[in-house]
């Protein structure tokens, strides 16, 4: 039993982060509408701020999680008024390979500068752990986990309480009719972006004590991020939080007690039975 | 101004697509593997004159095997470059073309570019066993031989390829030795009946995992020894090694044997210290666990872990009665360090990328009558060394591997890998046996 609350609870505290790096996803996809297969790139870049701010500063992850935020927003605002801004009316085929493009240009310029080598941040807490009643939490995925799920309610609120996030959520029902309400869709586009890119550059502050950056690291995630975000519903944050403790703790039962080999297959399977069921995804509304 | 702005990156589009076609080319891999496509390949001179022997040399330079591809790459380079700086092969100097190969299939098309655009017979590789089984079944149906001197997956030459050297050992002789050393040696220190031993093994799933995994899983049913836990994994894909970890805490062996790379190697370590699920003897296996990277990473904990390995900073007496293999040895060293700032000891995968293109340029091939195949392979079945830089001989069988390699057991001992068997190449005695953070 106690292996089993420790699988299950291992299993959450992954899922914490998968949420707030699909988080930032389902808000680029819902409001802006753009599929960005370069969001994991966006999460890789973070890794590396935080990792250069440590070596360069002196400053650990969780010191410099607000310069990160910073950073990732000035990326953001750069990287979508000069390439996202041109194809927000373009056939969605064009988006999505222009996303692909920079993400395979923002890999090999990773790759380019900082070269292949595996950037750890080594931290006293790297391997602290807690220990309550047999059970063992990581510490640092127990931090990530708090903060992410704390920036994840605090976006839905946002998005539920204020002018602006009602506005993106207007945007992502309808286009035209928010429009019509005098919402200003290039800023609130732009907004929704940064709000989203400065979200995974969080999680990627999160996750270097845990995990070493290096160019390609944003691969796993970023799938990772697509299947979450389509369990939970595109542009639902519940649904994305969600579907990312969904996915951590599948992923960690199916390791543990079938075999880390199918660890992939059963959240996939997860995926597929959403498909078939619900198209929209779990928390998802059928948008016009 | 839209208009000629537009002009310009046509311009500047068809441009590169005209470089692109023109000579280098391009590796590509798909979005959804490794992700990073970029082209690597060098220049080569225009045609291949008389003066010039060309080879190839086919390593990852992107994705995520770059750092381990890029330190092998290295190897063969110094290689080249000390056969050259004596005169090159019977009077023409070698000259070396590079391929990226991020993933097996890159390593494929590569192979094929390289044999058949660029006319190079003799290719050196591969960094991984994925890339070498896909280059060797390239080579094999070509009119080309490949060199292997990083993969160790038995299904290299144990599929009657006749084009196809390997210098160094075989995954399943390497996974054997590290159940036997613990059999023969480490149960003794743990006070255990070697027959109580408890193995775990822990493998990444390619060619090169399997193999090593499958070695040590015969040699254990051989010895009668209880394997109480194994499983492998993608080590491109793994994120979260929590079930493993819990798996060996419940399970308990004396010794976990893993096979891996080094990114995976690092998340187990991580992973195995934060459940307090490190067991009493880690024997690490290539790669992963033996690069300096990941001792670096790992820190004071690594000291104490095993690798089943090719040799590494083997002591120059080693070379001695062979002086000038002694200075080579000697030179390539200096050379390495010198271009790589971020260890303090030669990586063993660029050990043994030096030792494969080192020995067939500078004793293989000058034998050879020609430079077609049948004339190398010839050469090379008839070269029999008793010393390389690895610290063992050369003699290939029929099948193209080297009958003479044997990876050594190395500990990790203050940030350097202290070789502990076979005892004629050992520089240190055992320490650590059982790890300090074995949990209690």
């Amino acid at each position: 039993m106690q292996q089993l609350i420790q699988v299950i609870i291992s299993g959450l505290l992954a899922g914490g982060i998968y949420s707030l790096i699909s988080v930032g996803l389902t808000l680029t996809f819902g409001v802006v509408g753009i599929v960005n297969f370069a969001h994991g790139e966006f999460l890789m870049l973070a890794m590396y701020f935080s990792y250069w701010t440590f070596t360069l500063l002196n400053l650990d992850p969780y010191q410099s999680l607000l310069i990160n935020m910073v950073l990732m927003a000035l990326l953001a605002v750069v990287v979508f008024k000069t390439v996202f801004q041109r194809v927000l009316s373009a056939d969605h085929s064009i988006q999505t390979i222009l996303t692909l493009g920079l993400s395979m240009l923002l890999q090999n310029f990773a790759l380019m500068i900082w070269k292949a080598d595996y950037r750890n941040v080594r931290i006293p807490i790297n391997n602290a752990t807690l220990n309550l009643g047999g059970i063992i939490l990581s510490l640092p995925k127990v931090i990530a986990f708090l903060i992410a799920i704390g920036m994840s309610v605090a976006l839905y609120i946002f998005l539920q309480k204020t002018y602006t996030g009602v506005a993106m959520r207007a945007i992502s029902q309808n286009m035209k009719s928010a429009q019509l309400m005098g919402i200003e869709l290039k800023k609130t586009y732009l907004l929704a972006f940064v709000i989203g890119v400065v979200l995974v550059g969080v999680a990627g502050s999160l996750l270097i004590p845990i995990y070493p950056a290096y160019p390609t690291v944003g691969n796993s995630f970023c799938l990772l991020a697509f299947i979450v975000v389509v369990i939970g519903g595109l542009s639902s944050v519940p649904g994305a939080i969600f579907g990312g403790l969904l996915v951590g703790v599948v992923e960690s039962l199916a390791g543990y007690f079938i075999g880390p080999a199918y660890q992939q297959a059963a959240y996939f399977v997860i995926f597929m039975i959403v498909l078939l069921v619900k198209p929209t995804g779990l928390f998802g509304k059928s948008t016009t | 101004m839209k208009k000629l702005a537009s002009m310009a990156l046509t311009a500047a589009l068809i441009s590169s697509i005209l470089a692109g076609c023109g000579g280098t080319a391009s590796s590509e891999s798909s979005a959804a593997s490794a992700g990073a496509a970029s082209a690597t390949a060098s220049q080569a001179s225009a045609a291949a004159s008389g003066d010039v022997i060309k080879v190839g040399a086919i390593y990852p330079s992107s994705g995520e095997k770059a750092l381990l591809g890029t330190q092998n790459l290295r190897g063969t380079q110094i290689a080249i470059d000390l056969v050259n700086a004596k005169g090159g092969i019977n009077g023409k100097k070698v000259e070396l073309v590079t391929a990226d190969a991020p993933d097996s299939t890159t390593a494929a098309t590569e192979a094929g570019r390289l044999i058949n655009q660029q006319g190079i017979k003799i290719l050196f590789g591969s960094m991984s066993s994925g890339n070498a089984v896909a280059i060797g079944s390239v080579v094999e149906k070509s009119d080309a031989l490949l060199i292997e001197s990083n993969g160790i997956a038995d299904a290299l030459t144990d599929v009657g390829n006749k084009h196809v050297f390997r210098v160094i050992d075989k995954g399943s002789y390497r996974g054997a030795l590290g159940v036997q050393y613990s059999y023969d040696t480490l149960a003794a220190k743990l006070g255990k009946n070697p027959k109580d031993l408890k193995i775990a093994i822990l493998n990444e799933d390619s060619s090169y995992g399997t193999s090593v995994a499958d070695g040590a899983v015969q040699c254990a049913k051989k010895l009668g020894i209880n394997i109480v836990y194994q499983e492998s994994y993608n080590a491109a894909k793994i994120t979260d090694m929590s079930s493993m970890a819990m798996k060996i805490k419940q399970t308990a062996p004396d010794v976990l044997i893993s096979v891996s790379y080094i990114n995976d190697a690092i998340l187990m370590m991580d992973t195995l210290r934060q459940y307090q699920a490190v067991p009493k003897v880690i024997m690490g296996c290539g790669a992963g666990t033996t690069d300096p990277n990941f001792a670096a990473t790992v820190g004071k904990d690594a000291d104490g872990i095993f690798c089943m390995d090719m040799p590494t900073n083997l002591s120059l007496d080693v070379y001695k009665s062979d002086p000038t293999l002694q200075a080579a040895v000697k030179e390539f060293r200096e050379k390495y360090l010198a271009m790589d700032k971020s260890v303090n000891t030669v990586p063993v995968g660029t050990e043994c990328t030096f030792c494969g293109a080192y020995t067939f340029l500078n004793d293989v091939l000058p034998k050879a009558k020609s430079l077609s195949v049948d004339d190398i392979r010839t050469a090379a079945l008839s070269t029999k060394l008793s010393l390389t830089s690895l610290g063992f001989g050369l003699d290939f069988g029929e099948d193209g591997q080297n009958k003479l390699a044997s990876a050594n057991i190395g500990q990790w001992q203050n940030g350097k890998v202290i070789t502990v068997y076979p005892d004629k190449l050992k520089n240190g005695s055992l320490i650590d046996i059982p790890l300090p953070i074995t949990s209690k």
